[in-house]
């Protein structure tokens, strides 16, 4: 049973001002920095090679450079990198082994949006292996709390299918929940601390499901239709692949299906080849160049080009959130989208001088349209402070931060 | 320590101190509760499916996980005590594919990642997020509601009369299986009650059934793995007879309990070491005990890293060209991995000792890999090279290949065992060339069960050279500031000479004198951590024979966290010195370590601790 659905936007003109979107796009394995960061600070800086595809989009992205973030250690390099990059624990605070993971900035917004939107998050995944090669620190950028870990989807299809279908419309299995959900009530008390933690894993997923099942009673209206089409499955070519993946975060933000979502470029560290249509004519195997680029020169280049092609990528998801048109002007206004790095280098494997493009106005509160270049040692947790700002989030500090990051 | 050139202590003092600190760690619990603490958690992808499997009598698994890659399992005869001459199998496709379900339309669960040094069902690491619970909760739908269970399934089939009475009675059959205990009345009338609602619904028998079983699969009592930890004042208290029979079933199946151990535990048998090494021993020769070599024996074997590396074409085409012709699908890499689960099976279906894992020799090899170990003449007896012997099958196109593998009795020790496995040997090379740090940490890890701590931030690349070279050095020179820079040789000192003692083998795991591209003869040569010297892997094997505590210690550190399910902490020692001193006299037989695991104390127990109100 597919659900029914407003035309357009869930916000028509004149109506409700429309929430405020966020989308998290995590770069893995870092970046080349000489060839990402403009030097002009200001509007008319100049777009570097690698950023070059945000020309058309360049009225709506802020270009950020110099953020910093520090390395924790006790782990290897890249264990931090993408499962640490939102997350709300300061970096010498471990509390999931020798890893300063908690609960991560789009789970924190999450949670204001909660009786509001179907899903409280969207979290996605341009990683195609179902293979178990690598922990879950490299394969996931959204925690709930320290050990416990948002699981990201990697198929389109699957999306879709959630986002849209809806396997749970029979009443009974709302009963099944009931029952459920007092079992675990009740087990709850035959166990010590630490596994009623476990527990309240199981039935804080109980409890998400029966919400989305009273916004979708509450939101039923006439049949109308989903404005994308099914996908087929994972695409083979990487462009695609994420493309269909930003596709699906902006129909769901169009529809407020959720106000939140995340998504990775792939894998931290990863070391399988992956084909980047269009730019080469055969697989690369990222992780294993950023490691010989500085040493040869062919190296350096292609790592550049795969730069150039995943910016490519993103600036075609900003274009479609342009492309929407929600109450007074388009839902990019009401939205702000992060594309980020864990690297500030990916041979290096520096925490610090972080990528970072924000694109979107977020309703006023980010001046768009220009290249910032933040004081020496800003942590990136700024940004994270305003952003959770924009929501609503009461807090003074988020991991590191040491005051919110002026965007407007 | 102390450094070797310092005085050292004697034989005596050692065993007297290690005794003293053994003696410490028995009486002592960690401090922390978190530390060596098994958690409630949801059962993994791999335990959900042969747990559905036995819970609903399916005749296979309804997913085919990718350490499941062998097709055609029959070979796989446990209660024979043998691996036969000749085996008949073929691997499904590569791991690096998603896993299938083996019945159209019921979709697949998401891959459980596998601890950083650990095994996927590490208790602590397993978690459980909404999307992630939709997906259980589908999965059994989707088949429950599948042609699997026709309408005259037994469970789903209306009766002659009284259907709610039928109803409830095998309602209260199912359900303590399901929840792998005994229940009680209320609870089978909660569930009975979801039956009720959906006939008032409107619903036929069949499909009112049907909710009231998937409401069974859809409580923690199923989807979860729990032992009742509640105590006011925390200790350590012995299992109960139903969560001893959980521990064993998913250690040794990956699944539920059984009829027959769910009956042993009910009748109160498991509460002695008689009772367990009885049902163990049983247990150990079911064909589900391929749950062992699959689910442990494989990422012990770090075989899904395989998966990752693919060898150069031009420099390795005989990784490729298997049949005349070039088909990446079909690369050796398949059925590497084949030769090495049937290594791991072998020993343990034989009940060989831990060192054999080592140092053996045998090996099973199709005509593929006897061509690619050069070894045509040697075991070719029997194996067609110009056969194809592949097959188009009907389930979605599938094609098996070379199907045929024969036992094969090496006459020297350049093969046989894991160190020596085409399998190990690609995993840890790159693409151009093998990777000595790489092998070495394999070692280090798999072997020692010590791997070696994360690198620094900044490590230049090692710098490429070719036949051309002015002043060819071997790689091992190349790599020599591990040697000499003091920020570098800690670790490597450590790391290094068990990667070159693998250098006669290429990065395709095939014998080599020379490397290619330095022209230059392999040195493989090199010292164990406790001294020890070897040239070569023969030599490195001696040592390795020399040190069968070591071993045989490492491995049951291993399977013991597998059988746990956590990390092992320093607390853990001495039980892993009772499995080693219970088991030394006979060789440290595999079977023998899993029945001495089975009744060590950390298995028998859990930890209790206060609740949070």
């Amino acid at each position: 049973m597919l659900l029914p659905w407003l035309e357009a936007s869930a916000f028509g003109k004149g109506g409700a001002k429309p929430p405020l979107r966020t989308g998290f796009f995590y770069l893995q394995n870092g970046i080349v920095p000489d060839a990402w960061h403009p030097t002009t600070e200001g509007t008319d800086y100049e777009l570097t090679p690698t950023l070059e595809p945000l020309a058309p989009v360049r009225d709506e992205v802020t270009v950020i450079s110099g953020l910093d973030r520090v390395f924790g250690g006790g782990t290897d390099v890249h264990a931090q990198c993408g499962s640490c990059w939102l997350t709300s624990s300061p970096p010498d605070v471990k509390l999931a082994g020798m890893l300063p993971i908690d609960a991560t900035l789009d789970q924190v917004i999450a949670t204001q949006y909660r009786e509001e939107t179907i899903f409280p998050s969207l979290e996605l995944t341009c990683n195609s292996f179902e293979g178990d090669k690598e922990a879950k620190y490299f394969r996931t950028v959204s925690w709930y709390g320290p050990g416990s870990s948002a699981t990201p989807e990697n198929n389109p299809r699957t999306v879709y299918r959630r986002l849209f279908g809806i396997d749970w419309a029979d009443p009974i299995e709302r009963s099944i929940l009931d029952v459920v959900s007092d079992d675990a009530k009740t087990l709850r008390r035959q166990l010590g601390a630490l596994d009623q933690r476990k527990v309240d894993e199981y039935f804080e997923s109980v409890r998400s499901i029966e919400r989305r099942m009273d916004q979708l009673e509450k939101r039923a209206r006439e049949q109308k239709d989903i404005p994308m089409s099914e996908p087929a499955g994972m695409p083979a070519e990487r462009s695609a692949y994420i493309q269909m993946m930003g596709d699906l975060i902006a129909v769901a933000f169009q529809l407020d299906l959720t106000r939140v979502a995340t998504m990775m470029f792939g894998p931290e560290r990863w070391n399988a080849p992956q084909l980047y249509d269009g730019v080469f004519d055969k697989p690369q195997v990222h992780h294993t160049l950023t490691h010989a680029m500085d040493k040869k020169a062919d190296a350096l280049a292609k790592v550049k080009a795969i730069d150039r092609f995943r910016v490519a990528q993103f600036a075609y998801i900003v274009e479609k959130l342009r492309s929407i048109s929600e109450g007074e002007g388009t839902l990019l206004d009401h939205s702000v989208l992060v594309l980020g790095a864990g690297l500030g280098n990916g041979n290096r494997h520096n925490y610090d001088h972080l990528p970072v493009v924000l694109a979107g106005r977020a309703h006023g509160a980010v001046s768009p349209g220009r290249f910032v270049r933040t004081p020496e040692g800003t942590p990136l947790a700024n940004l994270w402070l305003s952003l959770a700002g924009m929501h609503d989030v009461e807090r003074d500090r988020f991991a590191d931060s040491t005051g919110p990051l002026s965007l407007a | 320590m102390p450094p070797s050139n310092a005085p050292q202590p004697s034989d005596a003092e050692r065993v007297e101190f290690t005794a003293a600190v053994s003696d410490w760690l028995r009486s002592h619990r960690p401090d922390n509760p978190a530390e060596g603490h098994i958690y409630t958690r949801r059962l993994t992808r791999t335990e959900y499916s042969h747990t559905i499997r036995d819970l609903l009598g399916l005749p296979e698994d309804p997913f085919i996980l990718p350490e499941q890659f062998a097709r055609f399992t029959e070979y796989f005869q446990p209660e024979t005590g043998e691996m036969g001459e000749m085996v008949d199998v073929a691997p499904w496709q590569g791991m690096n594919n998603p896993p299938l379900t083996r019945y159209p339309g019921i979709a697949t669960l998401p891959a459980d990642s596998r601890a950083e040094h650990g095994f996927a069902n590490q208790s602590d690491q397993i978690s459980l997020s909404p999307a992630l619970l939709e997906k259980y909760l589908a999965v059994a739908a989707e088949l429950l509601n599948h042609e699997l269970f026709p309408a005259d399934y037994p469970l789903f089939a209306t009766p002659e009369a009284d259907a709610d009475h039928a109803a409830r009675e095998r309602l209260a059959e199912f359900l303590p299986r399901a929840f792998r205990r005994q229940v009680d009345e209320k609870e089978i009338d909660r569930y009975f009650g979801i039956f009720e609602k959906s006939r008032r619904a409107g619903n036929d028998f069949s499909k009112a059934s049907r909710h009231m079983i998937i409401a069974a699969l859809s409580s923690p009592h199923f989807l979860m793995r729990i032992e009742k930890t509640h105590a006011k004042r925390g200790g350590v208290r012995k299992l109960d007879g139903h969560e001893m029979a959980s521990r064993l079933s998913y250690f040794l199946w990956a699944s539920m309990p059984d009829a027959e151990l769910l009956k042993a535990a009910n009748d109160g048998r498991l509460e002695g070491r008689d009772g367990i090494e009885a049902q163990v021993r049983r247990m150990l020769v079911d064909r589900k005990i391929k749950a062992i070599p699959e689910h442990f024996g494989v990422p012990w074997m770090r075989l899904n890293e395989l998966a990752a590396v693919i060898p150069d074409y031009e420099k390795f085409r005989a990784f490729y060209d298997l049949n005349g012709g070039v088909d990446t699908r079909r690369s050796a890499g398949l059925h590497m991995m084949v030769e090495a689960l049937l290594l791991f099976e072998t020993i343990f279906v034989e009940n060989r000792g831990v060192v054999e894992l080592v140092d053996t020799d045998f090996t099973y090899l199709n005509q593929y890999l006897a061509m690619v170990y050069g070894l045509e003449e040697e075991c070719g007896a029997g194996l067609d090279p110009n056969a194809p012997d592949y097959e188009r099958t009907l389930l979605r196109g599938y094609v098996t290949m070379a199907r045929t593998w024969k036992r094969c009795k090496l006459n020297d020790r350049t093969r046989g065992g894991v160190l020596t496995l085409g399998s190990t040997l690609t995993l840890t090379s790159l693409p151009t060339r093998t990777s000595p740090i790489a092998r070495g940490a394999w070692v280090a890890d798999v072997i020692f069960n010590r791997p070696p701590p994360p690198p620094p931030a900044e490590v230049p690349s090692l710098e490429e050279q070719s036949l051309a070279a002015a002043n060819p050095r071997t790689l091992r020179e190349r790599l020599s500031q591990h040697r000499n820079d003091p920020n570098c040789s800690g670790c490597h000192n450590r790391i290094d000479p068990l990667g070159f003692a693998l250098q006669n083998y290429n990065a395709i795991g095939q014998w080599r004198e020379v490397e290619s591209d330095s022209g230059l003869p392999v040195d493989a040569s090199g010292k164990l951590a406790d001294g020890s010297a070897f040239d070569g892997i023969v030599g490195f094997k001696d040592a390795l024979r020399g040190q069968p505590d070591l071993l045989a210690r490492a491995f049951v550190e291993q399977l013991m966290a597998y059988a746990l399910g956590r990390e092992l902490t320093a607390y853990d020692d001495p039980a892993v010195s009772d499995v080693l001193e219970q088991t030394r006299e006979g060789g440290y037989r595999l079977q023998d370590l899993v029945v001495a695991i089975a009744l060590s104390e950390p298995f028998g127990q859990t930890r209790t601790m206060p609740a949070v109100k």
